[in-house]
């Protein structure tokens, strides 16, 4: 009975995200909480209603802003629940994100960054015009398991390569995501990354499969 | 230098709406809900409200051209595809140099902690902007060479086809746009953020708009079907 009972609330937790709707997902998740319902359940069903959507992303059903809408009310609910998720915070895996040096382009960056956020990782965002000695230090300091590098000039993006190969030289099993509007496949290849996505739709397949090549040590 | 605020109004109520829905991804009389159209209307406003539309131009005599570039006052455009652009203009010929900004004021309507959708639709209204500053400062340079019996090419930035972003500081010789409060840095990125730069060929006579005319490239960028008749 319980279970039927947790399971009709953690629909409405994942349909209140697919609709956007703040009142539904912070009274569905009040009745979750009543409920006694695991905080991992309840963040499933929320990254559950953003993933159905992110299948149909960029199509005439599903236009970025609609997206956007919802990943913030998954963002807000996610805020909800932050503190009952403290002690899962050490379990997540440590990203770093951030613009490289000269670039002041943010809002890629911001979105993937809310992207990885909402989907459980631990974001610590650098923000733009990173020095590439920042990305060093954050990496070793937060002994991070992925490095996302954003950059939407092809001028700055030739930094890249001297950052990875850095992080390498100190953290080879870090996983080294680039993406931005100057780079393709071949280009992240030959920088040396682990991966690329080329938009945000791909950015957590694309992440999901690089750290399975590095831990495999497959080449890619 | 141009200013353009009035004529922005303008355009930015009649147009900038449509525009930025169409590029959202908004087609087929699929409207957006209550809750984006609300942020939308509040950033066509805010940018309105804050932006300072201004641009600056000049037109330069081209001294010689090549088969790799085109030399003109203020440097060298090295492009082949443009080099072979310029050769099809005839006549009397120049080069125009522009820049077009907006400012970065707008951004002071945004905060940390806004969400992604807020930042979104104000960073895609000021990019629209921008495209719109730049066509009102184009429309003033048209006019000029069209007073002096003269037709123009369509405008390229930097970047673009084979012309290598570092040539952008070939526009930054060729205009002072500290006058616009426009600088370049060391990475040829132009701050303000939302500023655009950018050349075109004027002549008496004008072969092609584009490099598109002639490029058999399926490229995401292309401006116009290839064109080119035999022996052209």
């Amino acid at each position: 009975m319980n279970s039927e009972k947790n399971k009709e609330v953690l629909n409405s937790v994942e349909k209140a995200v697919q609709e956007h709707n703040a009142d539904e997902l912070n009274k569905s998740i009040d009745q979750a909480g009543k409920q006694e319902i695991p905080t991992t359940e309840i963040r499933q069903a929320l990254f559950q209603g953003l993933e159905h959507l992110r299948k149909k992303l960029f199509t005439p059903e599903m236009p970025l802003p609609k997206f956007l809408l919802s990943l913030d009310v998954l963002h807000q609910g996610l805020k909800r629940l932050s503190s009952a998720e403290e002690s899962e915070k050490s379990r997540a895996i440590p990203v770093v994100i951030g613009v490289v040096e000269g670039d002041p382009h943010d809002l890629g960056k911001n979105i993937i960054s809310r992207i990885y956020a909402a989907s459980g990782y631990q974001v610590y965002d650098l923000g733009t015009r990173v020095p590439v000695d920042a990305f060093i230090n954050s990496v070793k300091e937060k002994q991070a398991k992925v490095l996302a590098l954003s950059s939407m000039i092809s001028t700055t993006m030739m930094q890249m390569p001297e950052i990875i190969k850095r992080v390498k030289a100190i953290s080879p099993d870090t996983v080294i995501m680039v993406g931005g509007a100057p780079l393709d496949l071949n280009l992240a290849k030959s920088f040396g990354a682990d991966g690329y996505a080329e938009s945000a739709v791909m950015v957590l397949e694309e992440t999901e499969a690089a750290m399975e090549r590095v831990s495999a040590k497959e080449k890619w | 230098m141009v200013i353009v605020k009035p004529e922005l109004e303008k355009k930015l109520i009649a147009e900038i709406r449509g525009r930025v829905l169409s590029n959202l991804g908004y087609k087929n009389r699929i409207a957006p809900n209550n809750d984006i159209e609300k942020i939308l209307s509040e950033s066509i406003a805010a940018v309105y409200e804050s932006s300072n539309p201004r641009g600056i131009y000049v037109l330069a005599p081209i001294a010689e051209l090549n088969k790799k570039e085109i030399i003109t006052e203020p440097g060298a455009i090295r492009s082949p595809m443009f080099a072979r652009l310029a050769g099809l203009c005839k006549g009397k010929r120049a080069m125009v140099f522009m820049i077009a900004t907006i400012g970065d004021e707008w951004k002071l309507h945004l905060g940390q902690n806004d969400s992604v959708l807020r930042q979104f639709l104000f960073d895609t209204v000021a990019s629209e902007a921008v495209e719109l500053a730049a066509e009102l400062v184009e429309k003033q340079w048209r006019d000029e060479a069209e007073s002096k019996g003269l037709k123009a090419t369509m405008r390229f930035s930097p970047g673009y086809c084979d012309w290598d972003l570092r040539e952008q500081s070939v526009i930054f010789n060729g205009l002072d746009s500290r006058k616009i409060g426009v600088e370049i840095t060391k990475h040829y990125v132009m701050i303000p953020e939302k500023t655009i730069s950018a050349v075109a060929l004027i002549a008496e006579e004008v072969g092609a708009v584009a490099p598109c005319a002639f490029c058999l490239k399926d490229c995401r960028w292309r401006k116009i079907p290839y064109q080119l008749k035999k022996g052209g």
